[in-house]
């Protein structure tokens, strides 16, 4: 039960008490004020019979009659004070107003008589009875007014003491209530709060002395939850305090084993920590390191550089730097060294340390000088190459180009002498002839085919996006001759691609795969070539030209592409055998690669990848 | 250091003990020291209602309480009573007022101990057959009425209040008992007497009854004894007084109860005494009024019997006894 609530109903029942206690107090005031006002009204009749008395000895006495009229008057008084008693009057009184209104009703004939005799017969002899009954009859009347008023005074002081008493008992059962609730009270404060506050005391002076304990939750009540709330914050710190004591001996490790050399720096220079590694670096030990500043194990030309960054991060100009220097050792080398430093500040800005990495970069900037050195010579190796390889193919083309005129001269020359000769000459001489011009042509051949091969990537065209669909139009259109004449198919993929090329050697690529296809057609049937393409990659996609055509031994795939490689004799195909060496020229240009799956007398797919056009 | 604490205690709850049983012991010396010695006593009482607090006493168990060993001898009036007394055969009396008035003149030594009752509880009838309607038909009747009564004097009062007197009447005394057969035989015109005769009368004659006067004057039934025996049984007056007292109490306490006794022990009807309760106040006092009453009775008696000296009722009334047991009781001026 919470104390809000235990204590709210103690309120209550202390509340229950008081207003018993008021409201039976008042009862028994109640009764009192009743009994008193019985009592008046007592004291009432009292008075008015006791004037009623005497005026009966007036009467009885002198027979006056003033005193007679004021007699008749005064009954009556009586008469309505007696009968103005209720029938609840108390049993205590009910005999003496029995006695009281026989002696009262007795009285008036009494007295009615009397007078009336007196006036009639002042002699008869009943006249003595009837003064003697009267002055007995007021007498009685007196003793039952005195009766009334001693019970009056009797019933007051009864009521008074019984209203006291019930005062008394009414106080000391609330004082009694009071002290027994106060010390249940109490007894409840004692157990439901001292005492847990008490204990949760006593645990945090436990705390404060350095010995562990726990609050002890000894209900489910507010300082139950305190005490609760109180031990969760306690396994907190103490969590924090081990995850704090962990981390600083992680930190102490990583400290301690690091790779590169860890220091922390005071502001005013001097060491106040330092890592193994930084004293390897050093070659000092760490007392040595701690008793020096940093400009100890510094050459002196460093000095004003090293203090400005310092004084630059002291200044708040920046909150760390990282800057190449040198320390000198005991034996005289010297070391390049990168530091970097980073200064700690306290919550109001003031500078508490430095804390500093000292990587020891000699090797590493040795190396930097060696690579730097092996770049430029490379550098200049690959200006070289490529003088080089412009020379070579400037050499081909020259060769190629300034062969073909000597080759024509050739074959002129020979065409002439055969005209010379007329139709006379002999058949030996003529196919001598036709031999010596036929090499001649295919030298030429070979020589156009040498010059287109080395074409390929001379043209100053920069590489662009190349719609394929495009391309292929563009070589369907050329081949459309041989197409025909061959009654060949060709079916082009709806989804080609935009690849990123070079359009001229794209279409040249295109141009010689159909047209091997067309060449290389199966007898039989009509030659059929399907292009399509698919993304392999993000940067690539794969074209494939498939043909049904005679197909391509697999022990040549590889070969096909070489220059002049024929798998034919020129009887059977034509041609220089160089088509299939410039599509792999093409395409590994454009940065792709080239190769082919056949099945001999089925057909041949050429594969090659190209670059995707970049954003 | 615990046993002391330990005899401590038991010397605390022993003292307690102690006082405890002392103060009981003097309440029981005080209250009823003598109750262990068993006294006897005969007391002539009146055998009728007004009577009644003896008879409970003695029905209750209230003589017993006290130490007293009461023989009752119950009379139909409180002159038999004393008669019995003097004869020796009773030691107290119960009488009214008037028979002590009356017996005074010749018997000084008579002592009024308390007032045990005080009643209105006669009645005067007369037959209808003999032309009693109304009270001025009393004249030249003959009135049956017990001699030395409450009922004596309270018909010379009647009469007197009707205009009439004693000589203008035939009076016939006869015993209670005696006037209701007077009555139902017409012997007499009328009677005076108390209850449980007047209903006897009104049952004999039926509707030939006459009430004539209801309740009548007040009268006291009183304790009565001698002077002589006061002076040596004081502590047996003390214990009657206390056992009337008890009486008292229990007839306060139990009134319904009280009545139901009334109605079994002298055969009454339950209707009856309803009307019979209020007229009669079963009380141990000792009021002024009766040595008043008393005083003037003692007149008329003087008077209508020619006798010069009157009784000297200051010593009559023997208040000690009462004082001692209850006083807020005792009224009387004499202290």
């Amino acid at each position: 039960m919470k104390i809000k609530t235990g204590f709210r109903r103690i309120l209550i029942v202390w509340a229950t008490g008081t207003v018993a206690a008021v409201l039976t107090f008042a009862q028994s005031q109640s009764a009192l004020f009743e009994n008193q006002r019985q009592n008046e009204h007592v004291e009432r009749v009292f008075v008015e019979g006791t004037q009623l008395v005497q005026l009966t000895y007036e009467v009885l006495f002198y027979g006056e009659a003033r005193a007679i009229e004021q007699w008749r008057q005064q009954f009556s008084e009586v008469d309505a004070a007696v009968h103005d008693f209720e029938d609840g009057v108390d049993p205590t009184l009910r005999g003496t107003l029995d006695a009281l209104f026989r002696r009262f009703e007795q009285l008036r004939p009494v007295q009615e008589r009397l007078t009336e005799i007196r006036a009639l017969e002042p002699a008869s002899p009943t006249l003595p009875i009837l003064r003697s009954q009267l002055f007995q009859d007021a007498i009685k009347l007196q003793a039952s007014l005195r009766e009334l008023d001693a019970w009056s005074e009797a019933t007051l002081r009864a009521a008074d003491a019984s209203s006291k008493r019930r005062q008394y008992l009414i106080f000391g059962l609330f004082a009694g209530f009071i002290a027994v609730y106060g010390a249940f009270v109490s007894g409840v404060f004692r157990t439901v709060i001292l005492k847990p506050l008490t204990s949760l005391g006593q645990t945090i002076q436990d705390l404060r002395d350095g010995r562990r304990g726990r609050a002890m939750v000894r209900a489910d009540d507010e300082i139950g939850t305190v005490c609760s709330v109180f031990n969760a914050l306690l396994d907190e710190q103490e969590d924090a305090r081990a995850e704090l004591q962990a981390m600083a001996e992680r930190f102490r490790n990583v400290f301690q084993q690091a790779a590169v050399g860890m220091s922390i720096m005071a502001p005013n220079g001097t060491w106040l920590e330092a890592n193994q590694c930084l004293c390897d670096t050093l070659v000092v030990k760490r007392d040595e390191i701690l008793m020096a500043d940093w400009r100890a194990f510094t050459p002196t030309a460093n000095h004003a550089e090293d203090a400005a960054r310092i004084q630059a991060i002291l200044a708040g100009k920046k909150n760390s730097d990282s800057w190449e220097t040198r320390h000198t050792l005991r034996d005289g080398r010297i070391l390049d060294v990168r530091v970097t430093m980073a200064l700690a500040r306290d919550g109001a800005g003031r500078p508490l340390y430095f804390v500093t990495v000292t990587e020891d970069v000699t090797e590493r900037k040795r190396a930097a000088d060696m690579l730097e050195e092996a770049n430029r010579r490379l550098h200049e190796q690959a200006k070289a190459l490529k003088r080089s390889n412009a020379d070579l193919e400037s050499y081909a083309w020259l060769a190629s180009h300034d062969l073909r005129e000597p080759l024509r001269m050739v074959t002129n020359y020979v065409a002439m002498i055969e005209r010379r000769l007329g139709p006379d000459i002999s058949d030996d001489m003529r196919d001598y002839i036709g031999f010596a011009i036929d090499g001649a042509k295919r030298m030429n051949a070979l020589i156009q085919s040498l010059l287109e091969y080395a074409r390929v990537g001379q043209a100053e065209t920069d590489v662009e996006q190349v719609a394929l669909a495009s391309a292929i139009a563009e070589c369907v259109h050329f081949l459309t001759p041989a197409i025909t004449e061959s009654h060949a198919t060709v079916t082009v993929a709806d989804d080609l691609p935009t690849v990123a090329g070079v359009r001229g050697d794209l279409v040249r690529l295109f141009q010689n795969l159909i047209g091997n296809a067309l060449k290389y057609r199966a007898a039989g049937r009509d030659p059929l070539v399907a292009i399509s393409a698919r993304r392999t990659s993000p940067e690539f996609w794969t074209v494939s030209v498939a043909d049904n055509g005679i197909g391509i031994d697999p022990q040549y795939r590889d070969r096909v592409f070489g220059i002049f490689q024929r798998l034919h004799a020129r009887s059977e195909y034509e041609g220089t055998g160089i088509g299939l060496a410039v599509c792999k020229k093409i395409v590994e240009r454009a940065g792709g690669d080239i190769w082919l799956d056949s099945i001999p007398g089925e057909g041949t797919t050429f594969h090659f990848t190209l670059p995707a056009p970049r954003n | 250091m615990a046993a002391l604490g330990r005899m401590a205690l038991i010397g605390a709850l022993v003292a307690v003990a102690l006082a405890i049983g002392g103060f009981f012991a003097l309440r029981f010396s005080q209250d009823g020291g003598d109750v262990a010695t068993v006294e006897a006593l005969r007391l002539g009482a009146y055998e009728g209602d007004v009577g009644a607090l003896e008879w409970i006493a003695k029905d209750k168990g209230f003589f017993q309480k006290v130490g007293l060993d009461v023989t009752l001898v119950g009379f139909p009036s409180g002159n038999a009573a004393v008669n019995a007394m003097r004869a020796g055969q009773v030691e107290v009396a119960t009488a009214a007022d008037l028979v002590v008035a009356k017996r005074s003149f010749d018997e000084p030594d008579l002592r009024v101990i308390a007032d045990i009752c005080r009643y209105w509880n006669k009645g005067l009838i007369g037959r209808r057959d003999r032309g009693v309607v109304t009270p001025a038909d009393l004249e030249g009747k003959r009135i049956g009425v017990p001699a030395t009564s409450s009922a004596e004097h309270n018909l010379v009062v009647f009469l007197a209040l009707q205009g009439l007197s004693t000589d203008q009447v035939t009076t016939v005394d006869l015993p209670p008992a005696k006037l209701v057969e007077a009555m139902a035989t017409a012997t007499i015109d009328a009677a005076l007497v108390w209850e449980p005769h007047v209903l006897a009368i009104r049952r004999k004659l039926g509707d030939n009854a006459v009430t004539l006067m209801d309740g009548g004057t007040e009268a006291h039934l009183l304790l009565v004894s001698t002077e002589g025996w006061l002076a040596t049984q004081g502590r047996v007056a003390r214990k009657l007084l206390r056992a009337m007292v008890m009486a008292e109490d229990w007839v306060a306490q139990n009134p319904d109860e009280a009545k139901a006794y009334l109605t079994r022990r002298f055969a009454l009807d339950p209707d009856h005494v309803e009307v019979l309760w209020p007229r009669m106040q079963l009380a141990v006092g000792l009021p002024q009024e009766i040595l008043a009453a008393m005083d003037s009775e003692a007149r008329w008696l003087a008077k209508s019997g020619n006798q010069t000296a009157m009784p000297d009722f200051s010593e009559t009334v023997h208040s000690a006894a009462l004082r001692a047991v209850k006083p807020s009781a005792v009224h009387v001026f004499t202290k």
